[in-house]
């Protein structure tokens, strides 16, 4: 091993002291740094995936809806609930100039009784027509919905037989699709007919606040694809204004609730993290400075001995480095298993969608937190090696005395 | 060996005070031989350790020359005057000053290992440190030694590399009587030994082991005897 990084080893083991204080500061500064990246990379992420598996540029459900749901808990999160509107609606849509693609969504909540395996929202979608949901089903299942199939969202559980029961009709869990971080991973989804045979059981128990209609005669919202060249939000107010009783929804507006919720979260953790990132430069500056200062007799009797200027730069940036190095590794280990533990936690109470990054972005955070924490340390460290190197040797260790 | 200061002088600007320089040393010349012990005395702040530094190729001279040998100190770049002050010219610094994180043996080691990391000095420690009476003490951390036997460790270890030049500043400072005899009885034995010995001092104790006397007095150096 090289002398100078034994030196700085040495130094370090000796000094447990002024190293574990050293560590653990760099500890804080890593974990800051890996921990609050990770936290807004997770909440962007999840949003991401949200915005992809809408996967329409305007939503259309009856106006009513708008004031008895939250559309945005039931089309975003997950949340179980269900409206309905004439199925003709969905000509009235396609007739309006700038609608490229159409298609409907049909909805419906299970119950907790004995009646259903779990409490879920039930999305149907027209597999014909349908833009939405099929692309990212089609990443872990490939075949065709039959009826009575549903997909599961990732949170959904089911046993060994992979049959869901609601309103006592047995469905077959056919595929379960990955994790998108928010309430989406507890809902299932079916082709319309299988949905359609759901709403119907639902009605014939009397578990379903609507009951005077044919369920294959209503949808609950219509996913609508815009035309190249076409203004979203102008399209929505051409809906709006010539089909009745329903409001058209820009998606970008649906997410932007979520999404500006996001946005302060995020500008709000943004902010903390730019000042524990401020502080922690600060602060490593003064430790280091005083660290230095506290060093500058030693650095001195170094110099006298015969060390040269670049000599004494590589110690103290060994050391440093070093220090940083294993305080680095420790910080990020331990806001990666805090964030890795408590993400569930986190995204319900931050009330955002929460998916942690792919591996390779995590191994590019994690890279990149230790390299600014070994640089931080190591250049404080060579100035304040330089700057010790400059002065005159007799005078600091006659000051020293 | 011979270590020779040629019209040598070093001012500074006085700490607080926008005019005028302080001058530490003026026009200095001293020939420094193998075999001869010079000692320069003078009150505190007098410029002796100035010029020490200057002669160790730690300070540069504003004017006049230092020559190891042929070789002119201020003329090498620092990675080279900063081997050779390793390797030729053990320096004995004011006050205490072992480094804490080490053993005694791994401070009279450690300018070995700064250029030779291989070479196995440890031996050669452990008989200086017989030599200067603190051989029981290799494996002490410097914070259990008394003053004076961190005095004799930093002989030690300005000797470890057999250098030609020894230059103690102060090296009697704050030692009661017995440590400093002993010191002092060192440094002659080292230039008995053929080594060139500059000891300077605000102590008389000094002038029975020297061959020359100097005074320094408010930066100028003058021969007593």
């Amino acid at each position: 091993m090289d002398f100078i990084v034994k030196f700085a080893l040495q130094n370090i083991s000796r000094r447990p002291g002024r190293s574990i204080a050293v560590l653990l500061f760099s500890v804080l500064f890593a974990a800051a740094i890996f921990g609050g990246t990770l936290l807004i990379g997770s909440m962007q992420q999840g949003l991401r995936v949200l915005n992809s598996r809408l996967g329409a540029d305007i939503v259309v459900v009856p106006a009513a809806a708008k004031t008895k749901f939250n559309v945005n808990s039931v089309l975003l999160q997950g949340t179980p609930g269900y409206f309905y509107m004439e199925r003709k609606v969905l000509d009235d849509v396609t007739g309006i100039e700038g609608v490229e693609k159409v298609s409907p969504q049909l909805f419906l909540a299970s119950m907790t009784a004995d009646c259903c395996s779990a409490s879920l929202q039930i999305v149907g979608f027209d597999p014909r027509s349908d833009f939405a949901i099929q692309p990212w089903i089609r990443e872990t299942y490939g075949g065709l919905l039959g009826d009575g199939d549903i997909v599961a969202g990732s949170n959904v559980r089911f046993t060994d037989t992979r049959m869901l029961k609601f309103y006592d009709v047995n469905c077959k869990v056919a595929a379960q699709l990955a994790k998108t971080g928010s309430a989406l991973d507890n809902a299932i989804y079916a082709n319309e007919d299988t949905v359609k045979r759901l709403i119907a059981a639902s009605q014939k128990k009397g578990m379903n606040q609507y009951n005077s209609f044919d369920p294959a005669d209503v949808t609950s919202a219509v996913l609508v694809k815009v035309k190249d060249g076409y203004d979203i939000e102008k399209v929505a107010g051409e809906i709006n204004l010539h089909v009745r009783k329903v409001k058209a929804v820009a998606a970008k507006n649906l997410i932007s609730d979520v999404a500006s919720g996001l946005s302060g979260m995020s500008d709000m953790i943004g902010i903390c993290i730019g000042t524990i990132w401020i502080l922690c430069v600060l602060i490593m500056m003064i430790v280091f400075t005083m660290l230095m200062n506290e060093r500058t007799r030693e650095f001195a009797v170094l110099r006298v001995l015969g060390t040269s200027r670049s000599m004494l730069s590589r110690m103290v940036i060994s050391e440093a480095v070093l220090i940083n190095l294993a305080g680095g590794a420790v910080g990020i280990l331990l806001s990666f298993l805090f964030v890795m533990l408590f993400n569930t936690a986190i995204g319900n109470l931050l009330k955002v969608p929460f998916l942690m990054p792919s591996v390779s972005t995590i191994l590019l955070l994690a890279g990149a937190t230790l390299l600014i924490s070994i640089l931080a340390g190591g250049i404080i460290s060579a100035l304040s090696a330089k700057r010790i190197s400059n002065m005159d040797t007799s005078l600091i260790l006659r000051e020293g005395e | 060996m011979k270590l020779l200061a040629d019209n040598i002088s070093k001012s500074f600007a006085r700490a607080g005070s926008q005019q005028k320089l302080f001058s530490a040393v003026q026009e200095a010349s001293l020939l420094l031989e193998a075999g001869r012990l010079i000692a320069v005395k003078g009150r505190s702040g007098s410029g002796k350790s100035t010029l020490l530094n200057m002669l160790g190729g730690l300070l540069k001279p504003d004017a006049g020359h230092v020559f190891f040998g042929e070789t002119e100190l201020y003329t090498l770049d620092d990675a080279a005057l900063s081997r050779l002050r390793n390797q030729k010219i053990g320096i004995i610094p004011q006050g205490h000053t072992a480094l804490r994180s080490l053993t005694v043996l791994e401070n009279v080691i450690l300018p070995v290992r700064l250029y030779e990391p291989e070479r196995d000095a440890a031996k050669q420690a452990q008989t200086l440190l017989q030599e200067v009476g603190i051989g029981e003490l290799a494996q002490a951390n410097p914070a259990e030694l008394s003053g004076g036997e961190l005095r004799r460790m930093a002989i030690a270890r300005a000797l470890i590399q057999n250098p030609p030049v020894l230059l103690a500043d102060e090296p009697t400072g704050d030692l009661d009587d017995e440590n400093t005899e002993l010191v002092l009885r060192l440094l002659r034995k080292a230039a008995d030994a053929g080594t060139a010995v500059l000891l300077v001092t605000h102590e008389s104790a000094a002038e029975p082991y020297a061959d020359e006397v100097y005074a320094m007095n408010a930066g100028k150096l003058q021969f007593v005897l």
